[in-house]
């Protein structure tokens, strides 16, 4: 399995962000703070999981808070794949949940716990 | 001094050499003894001979002295009776640098320990007179009562190897090889001590050889008679204390051989005591140390090279850290703000007092200064108007370079602490005049080849750093008034709309550096309807800010071709996809039809992932619009919804950006509710206040910009 950690992990007073890339599929772990501080991360990570074109899973388990500029990650890797595919969210929190209702991002997920 | 009279090596050494510089003959390590031939005797001794003996009475025996002062032959045997160099010495043989050893801690055990342990008159200890020992003699003739007699002398020859090296070992041979010539080299004299002037009873051959004076031209004069014009009196006078006092004496001074050439004469003079104690002869040796000399000047000039190296280094070290210093201070948002511990860097370290003024309406004026009272002027908030600084200031601020005043040239504000000058660095970037340091008093003493223009190079090097610092945080801060500039021209002047009370604000992140991408608009249309509208450009830069520009100009065309909210909202996505603008957005379009007399109002609205407007009854009941929501701008979502609700008389419609309800400590839902409750008891009547209120209770710190817009109906319309 090709490994590619975007964040440091060790500095998870903000959050992180990893791709993993699997010869079927693209795992993309959130944890932490999914916020500003984390851009440029996420800007990268997107693109990475885009080029690969394949499916792409986002396990969001970890994920303590998000904001509006991980609302745009996550919609910007769901616009980014090919149209027939779905961006699979797995074990999102409540909050998360809540953020991509109030957005209306949630048309754009298959949501599933593990 | 003479130098014409001296050879090159010898004005090589400017001065006589101090006592700093390390002898060769180790005054104090030399014994004499003059010894009875008939007798085998000692007469006579010095006082370490006497010291090493343990202080046993003279005369006596010589191979008994050698046992109690625990001499040995190299290998460690025993000295009396065998053909070692005492019994040669003894029989009238001359012996020149003989090796033996002296093991202290074996001999004089009659004497005891304390007596072996004491220290002779020049301060050296006899214990340190172990190891390997030289031994010279001379068999005395020419004299009255020197005949019969015989001269020994034991030395510590300089060098360290004397102790260190081990006998027997290759190198020690060799080193055998070049004490024995050294020790045959060197020139012994002795002098009648009871006689006045002093004058030389004996000379031995090396004396004449060093000096060109043969034995007769030698015995019978003063010693003094090798000095010459350019001897150091003061050497001079150090010998003849000593010998008055009958203290052994070393001093390297100037003297003259026959042929009147100059030489360095090391010499050490030991007085020699006869068995009552009393004063008998001073023996002296003598060493030619012209070459030492010349080496120890050399030395002492590279020395004196290599501190001035390292002071240049140190300079240079010093010079690094400073200008670290200054980078580190001026490095934040407003440089300005760094003025003051850049001068405190400078002063007092660097000069007297440092001051720094910086341009500001058409003038300088002093922002910091630094340095200690009383000999610092008090500058602080002094301004110069531009084109009249006294000169020589103004003419040298035209130049661009750091230069050096002097204190007479200065106007009188400056004189103050400025005995050593002022210098005046302008901080300039691309020809521009951004503001000038001074100096006051720089320390420019004793740094390098040329201290000045080091000093100048140095000041020029802190004001490159502060002037690019202060420009950096000019084009910033304009960059940042343009992005607000720009920001608040692409926000509309709201119309007034009659019926319709109306309120929008923008608020600007608390970081300076970004720019937001957040916009509302309010626009009435042709039908009679009321566009009102808010949005949300991913991410903070000019970017954000022109494609935010691009879809309100987008929103009011498609608005005026009479479409409603979901079509606008299609339109919008369509227009960023087509427009190639790599931004997502949200945005929530409303379209608003004014409570008339016949009719209520109605108002139909579609949103993109952007948080739910709010709605505020005549009541005050709130109502949160969550309906018709789709995914971002961006998502390429195809079919979008609309929602409608009834806007009648006294209702407030409240869109807004989540830039004004962000809280990481709670949710955006949570933020939500939040709102709507300050709303529902928020005054509504005036939306000056309701705004007010707004950015008060939004967050103390905006990370992120934030903007809403709100819309009441005032009256129903004919």
């Amino acid at each position: 399995m090709l490994t590619v950690a975007v964040t440091d992990h060790q500095d998870l007073d903000t959050g992180a962000v990893s791709v993993f890339f699997d010869p079927t599929e693209t795992l993309i772990v959130l944890v932490g703070d999914v916020d500003r501080v984390l851009s440029d991360d996420l800007e990268h990570a997107g693109r990475d999981a885009i080029d690969h074109a394949q499916s792409i899973t986002i396990d969001a388990a970890g994920v303590t808070f998000m904001d509006s500029v991980g609302v745009a990650f996550l919609v910007r890797l769901a616009a980014g794949i090919a149209t027939k595919q779905q961006v699979v969210l797995r074990d999102p929190s409540l909050s998360v949940l809540d953020l991509l209702q109030i957005t209306g991002s949630i048309p754009l997920f298959r949501v599933t716990s593990s | 001094m003479r130098r014409d009279a001296l050879p090159p090596e010898v004005s090589a050494a400017s001065t006589t050499p101090g006592p700093a510089l390390p002898a060769l003959l180790d005054q104090a390590a030399a014994a004499i003894l003059l010894v009875d031939v008939a007798t085998t005797e000692v007469l006579y001794a010095n006082d370490l001979a006497q010291a090493m003996a343990g202080r046993a009475a003279l005369p006596l025996s010589v191979d008994r002295w050698g046992a109690l002062a625990g001499l040995t032959d190299p290998a460690g045997g025993g000295l009396a009776g065998s053909g070692g160099p005492l019994s040669q010495v003894c029989r009238g043989l001359p012996v020149a640098g003989e090796l033996i050893r002296r093991e202290p801690r074996q001999a004089c055990g009659g004497a005891g320990d304390e007596q072996a342990r004491q220290t002779s008159d020049s301060g050296l200890h006899v214990d340190d007179v172990t190891g390997p020992l030289w031994v010279t003699g001379f068999p005395l003739e020419g004299d009255a009562e020197l005949n019969g007699r015989t001269l020994i002398v034991f030395l510590r020859l300089r060098g360290g190897a004397g102790a260190a090296v081990e006998v027997g070992s290759a190198a020690a041979s060799a080193a055998v090889r070049i004490r024995a010539v050294l020790a045959m080299d060197l020139a012994f004299t002795i002098a009648d001590a009871t006689s006045e002037g002093l004058p030389l009873v004996w000379v031995n051959p090396a004396f004449t050889q060093a000096t060109g004076y043969a034995f007769d031209r030698a015995v019978g004069r003063s010693c003094s008679f090798l000095q010459g014009p350019d001897t150091d009196p003061a050497a001079v006078e150090r010998l003849r204390v000593a010998l008055r006092a009958g203290r052994p004496v070393v001093e390297t001074l100037l003297n003259y051989r026959a042929d009147g050439t100059p030489f360095w004469n090391e010499v050490a003079i030991s007085p020699v005591l006869d068995s009552a104690g009393r004063l008998v002869n001073f023996v002296g040796i003598q060493a030619d140390v012209t070459a030492r000399v010349a080496v120890e000047a050399e030395l002492a000039e590279a020395y004196r090279l290599e501190r001035a190296a390292r002071a240049i280094a140190e300079s240079a070290m010093a010079q690094t850290s400073l200008l670290a210093d200054v980078s580190h201070a001026v490095t934040r948002v407003d440089a300005r703000e760094a003025m003051p511990q850049v001068t405190d860097l400078l002063a007092p370290a660097w000069c007297g007092w440092a001051a720094v003024y910086l341009s500001a309406d058409a003038g300088l004026t002093c922002v910091a200064v630094s340095g200690p009272e009383p000999t610092t002027p008090r500058l602080l908030g002094h301004r110069l108007a531009r084109g009249r600084a006294p000169q020589p200031l103004a003419g040298l601020l035209d130049t661009g370079a750091a230069s050096l005043v002097v204190a007479e040239q200065l106007d009188p504000l400056w004189r103050l602490g400025c005995d050593a000058g002022m210098v005046v660095v302008p901080l300039r970037v691309r020809e521009q005049l951004l503001g000038v340091l001074l100096l006051g008093s720089p320390r420019i003493e004793g740094r390098g080849t040329d201290p000045l223009r080091e000093h100048l190079l140095l000041a020029d090097a802190v004001a490159t750093r502060v002037a690019l610092a202060l420009d950096i945080s000019r084009l910033y801060e304009r960059e940042h008034t343009l992005a607000q500039k720009l920001q608040l021209a692409l926000l509309p002047d709201l119309p007034s709309v009659s019926g319709l009370d109306l309120v929008g604000h923008y608020l600007p992140s608390t970081d300076a550096a970004s720019i937001g991408g957040d916009w509302y608009e309010v626009l009435p249309l042709p039908d009679g309807r009321v566009l009102v509208a808010i949005g949300d450009v991913e991410g903070h830069d000019i970017d954000a800010a022109t494609t935010m520009g691009r879809l309100r100009s987008a929103l009011q065309s498609y608005a005026l071709e009479g479409h409603g909210p979901a079509a606008l909202v299609g339109w919008l996505e369509q227009a960023l996809t087509a427009l190639a603008l790599p931004r997502l957005a949200s945005v929530c379009v409303g379209l608003l039809e004014r409570p008339t007399t016949d009719a209520p109002g109605r108002l139909r609205w579609s949103a993109a992932g952007h948080p739910p407007s709010l709605l505020r009854r005549a009541d005050g009941r709130v109502e949160v619009l969550d309906g018709a929501q789709s995914p971002m701008l961006g998502a390429r979502t195809e079919r979008h919804r609309e929602h409608e609700a009834v806007f009648g008389v006294g209702d407030l419609l409240l869109m807004y950006t989540d830039g004004l309800i962000e809280d990481r400590r709670r949710s955006l839902g949570d933020g939500i509710a939040l709102l709507a409750g300050q709303l529902a008891v928020a005054d509504v009547d005036d939306l000056s206040t309701l705004s007010r209120t707004l950015v008060a209770a939004g967050p103390a710190t905006v990370e992120d910009d934030a903007a809403f817009v709100a819309v009441r109906a005032l009256a129903a319309i004919a």
